[in-house]
């Protein structure tokens, strides 16, 4: 069985959103659903130096959507069996037979899935399955103008990738559930912790 | 701050649910030991009316559970993945308690009808009614049991674990049957109240059978009181581990669950612990003082009844709190 996953460079990603409004279209989203979101991450201070103010912040950006875990803790706390993974390892909903209970949103560390107040269910990203198996790229990848986003398998990622992680701040530490996207850390921020800044937006 | 307000649905069904086994089991309780005490007849007179109150609240938790829910019309769906969600389970217990406890608690209201009507049931049905009775309320009882372990774990579960850091501690378990056999006792204590007051206002029980009634219904009140003692003990020495895990426990979200319960949730979270401890400690005690004593059964009553106010007000706050620990958490687990 494969495991599909993203790879994303932080140091090339500019935050533009690309890539959530690529996704929205793709999926019909009203304004406000995103299955992809880039959250945007910052910190650092002012500092004095002698007479002078030195400026020291830095701000890097993280897009993320589902991670198609491998051992998704959604999947078997669903009560209406509506979330399968399939041989590529995607992870999708089956917005007919789910009910709307919420309990994948509080099973997922990411708050992938979101719902949906009028038709009472709740979806998230597909790994634009149609297209993919029709042998064409997400639609988040595509539209990256800066070509930050690969997809593939995640084994293959990783080989091209080595440097990559999924340990990324402010992502929630994985445990073993092991999710499939791989970043490649921004070097702004060095060894400084930031915080998200948009978290109204997201 | 985030304020859990969009889960009341849940509240109230976790409550009512809780509220339901508990009673069911301490009638059970109840009615065992009238039947040893004195006769059948007098247990059933003393619980039969008061079974029947808890139907009526099983359905009222149903209807408060498709509020949380997007499409209740596809309910049945819930029921897909018993063999790794403990929310199908949970649902599907539900189902099974209000069916089983349905069908026990029809069997027992046959107990109201006249002798004559019984005796021809009785011969009717071979004799089996009452076997049939006692393997129904067995069951139902386990699988109420089972529900509150199901509605415990849906929480608990590890899976769940890293972001809802607060609920997967044995705290989460202890919290809901304690508030099973708080809520259920204290209720019933109510119903026992209610069904003897009802008696007293009827003239055509005798009066020796009254008597009988009241005494059973103060030794069953002295019951409810000493659980109620016990039952809180409990929970006062689980808060302060829980606290003192939360506390202790590197991971950010705990510390900021404290810091909830000590700021925006501070007044919550006092008045909680305070309902908790007039209705099931202090005025309990009152109620074992009272219970043996033969004046004063007025105040007794009342007493009976403004201890379950108490509870039921501090756990409606509790849960209320419990939810507001998930809402405080975000994307990111930062
Ligand atoms: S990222 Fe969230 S929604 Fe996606 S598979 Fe993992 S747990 Fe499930
Ligand atoms: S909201 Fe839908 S997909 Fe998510 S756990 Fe509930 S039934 Fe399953």
């Amino acid at each position: 069985m494969a495991q599909y996953g993203f790879y994303v460079d932080l140091n090339a990603c500019i935050g533009c959103k690309a890539c959530q409004m690529a996704c929205k279209d793709r999926a019909g989203n009203e304004p406000g659903m995103n299955w992809r979101r880039v959250l945007e991450v910052g910190g650092g201070d002012w500092q004095k130096v002698g007479q002078a103010w030195v400026p020291d912040v830095f701000a890097y950006f993280v897009p993320t959507a589902c991670h198609h875990c491998s051992n998704p803790p959604c999947l078997p706390v669903c009560p209406t069996a509506a979330i399968s993974k399939d041989s590529n390892g995607i992870v999708k909903i089956d917005v007919e037979q789910c009910i709307g209970c919420h309990y994948c949103e509080w099973a997922c560390l990411w708050g992938a899935p979101v719902f949906y107040e009028e038709q009472g269910i709740v979806n998230k990203c597909d790994f634009c399955k149609d297209i993919v198996d029709a042998g064409g790229s997400p639609a988040c990848v595509e539209a990256c103008p800066m070509r930050a986003m690969e997809w593939g398998d995640v084994e293959e990622l990783r080989a091209r990738h080595p440097e990559a992680t999924f340990q990324i701040v402010p992502l929630a530490d994985p445990q073993d559930f092991q999710p499939n996207a791989l970043y490649k850390a921004n070097t702004a921020a060095g060894e400084r912790v930031g915080t998200i800044l948009n978290q109204e937006e997201i | 701050m985030n304020y859990p307000d969009n889960e009341w649905s849940l509240i109230i069904f976790n409550i009512i649910g809780d509220l339901s086994v508990g009673a069911f089991i301490a009638l059970g309780l109840a009615h065992f030991y009238a039947v040893r005490k004195h006769s059948t007849q007098q247990a059933d007179l003393l619980s039969t009316r008061a079974l029947l109150v808890i139907g009526p609240l099983l359905v009222l938790g149903m209807l408060a559970v498709f509020g949380h829910v997007g499409n209740p019309e596809r309910a049945f769906n819930m029921l897909s993945n018993v063999d790794t969600s403990w929310l199908a389970r949970e649902v599907a217990a539900y189902g099974a308690f209000l069916v089983i406890g349905g069908a026990f608690a029809i069997l027992q209201a046959l107990t109201l009808l006249s002798p004559e009507r019984q005796k021809q049931i009785d011969q009717a049905t071979r004799g089996l009614l009452p076997k049939v009775r006692i393997l129904l309320a067995w069951i139902a009882a386990l699988v109420g049991i089972f529900f509150v372990l199901s509605a415990a774990m849906i929480y608990y579960d590890p899976r769940l674990a890293s972001r809802q850091t607060g609920w997967a501690h044995i705290y989460t378990p202890i919290l809901f049957f304690v508030d099973t056999g708080l809520l259920g006792s204290l209720v019933l204590g109510v119903g026992f109240v209610a069904n003897y007051l009802w008696l007293r206002g009827r003239k055509q029980i005798e009066p020796a059978s009254l008597a009988i009634q009241e005494a059973l219904l103060r030794d069953v009140i002295k019951g409810v009181s000493f659980a109620s003692i016990g039952l809180i003990g409990v929970l006062f020495v689980a808060i302060p581990i829980y606290l003192v895990y939360l506390g202790a426990n590197p991971n950010p979200l705990n510390a900021q669950i404290l810091l909830m319960l000590s700021t925006d949730f501070a007044l919550h979270w006092f008045l909680r612990l305070f309902l908790a401890f007039t209705g099931a400690g202090v005025l309990a005690v009152f109620i074992a003082y009272l219970s043996e004593r033969s004046q004063r059964q007025r105040l007794l009553y009342l007493m009976v009844v403004l201890a379950f106010v108490c509870v039921l007000a501090g756990e409606v706050i509790g849960r209320y709190l419990f939810y507001a620990r998930n809402a405080t958490l975000m994307i990111g687990g930062m």
